[in-house]
């Protein structure tokens, strides 16, 4: 399997005070309400200990379908500022990445300015995506790229 | 800079036209010269070049000129895995701020205490 590199930052400004975003992101309840699969997934479970050295545990998948599983590892919690958590994914026992995150929040009066800075390794050849990697002379480029566009959602 | 809906809408865009993904399934088979991929196209040499500018805008297409001739190469990226993997981080991350920014309004809406604690 290969193994590449690769990292990526949102920055997003909510519509409410950094105290109720920061509940979202610390409460298991107010996290379920967004932090889900597609609509249509099935839950099969959620562990959530929110704290330094705490850990998350979340499966989810579609009927039939494999198992999508994100664990991560708390490492820095600053109330209502930062989560520093380091994740792996894996489709059912294959481990497909392990990523180190940073979510930052900031308050603009009424608003809060969300980030989040992920920078990851993936290991490659996620069947879903048809195992192309740089296949070239198929014809079917354009193709991969759709359905790569159109897969299902984590 | 792009954000990540414009970059896709490109990508989209450049592949909605059957010329142009007649020049894409070329360059997949190995580079060409744009006279190359204007040849089996009905169309006028600046036709050609502007369906080009549109697959180069859509991160498809990477185009170089070496001597008089310009060669055009398939950018392997746009298909590559980590790419892909990273679009789809991102993605999913875009559709949970969605679903944030819906429970955020949600709850504001059934709160009748404001935003004191």
């Amino acid at each position: 399997m290969t193994a590449e590199n690769g990292t990526f930052t949102i920055a997003r400004t909510l519509a409410a005070p950094i105290e109720r975003v920061w509940q979202a992101f610390a409460d298991k309840q107010a996290k379920q309400a967004w932090f889900a699969g597609p609509p249509g997934w099935t839950r099969y479970a959620h562990d959530f200990d929110f704290r330094v050295g705490g850990e998350e545990f979340s499966s989810v998948g579609e009927e039939g379908g494999p198992r999508h599983i994100f664990r991560a590892h708390f490492y820095d919690i600053v109330d209502t500022e930062r989560i520093v958590y380091a994740y792996e994914m894996y489709r059912d026992d294959v481990r497909m990445s392990v990523s180190l995150a940073l979510i930052e929040l900031e308050a603009e009066g009424d608003q809060t300015t969300f980030r989040i800075t992920e920078n990851g390794i993936y290991f490659g050849d996620d069947p879903d995506w048809g195992g192309a990697g740089r296949e070239e002379g198929t014809g079917l480029l354009a193709d991969a790229l759709v359905a790569s566009v159109l897969d299902g959602d984590r | 800079m792009l954000n990540y809906s414009d970059e896709l809408d490109q990508t989209f865009h450049a592949l909605a036209d059957p010329s142009r993904r007649a020049m894409l399934e070329r360059l997949s088979q190995g580079p060409a010269s744009v006279s190359d991929l204007a040849a089996p196209l009905a169309m006028t040499m600046a036709a050609v070049l502007q369906h080009l500018k549109v697959l180069e805008s859509g991160g498809l297409v990477r185009s170089a000129k070496s001597g008089r001739v310009r060669v055009c190469t398939v950018d392997a990226e746009a298909f590559d895995g980590v790419q892909r993997w990273l679009d789809e981080r991102r993605r999913a991350w875009e559709q949970r701020l969605d679903r944030l920014e819906a429970y955020l309004a949600q709850t504001s809406e059934s709160d009748g205490k404001g935003e004191a604690r």
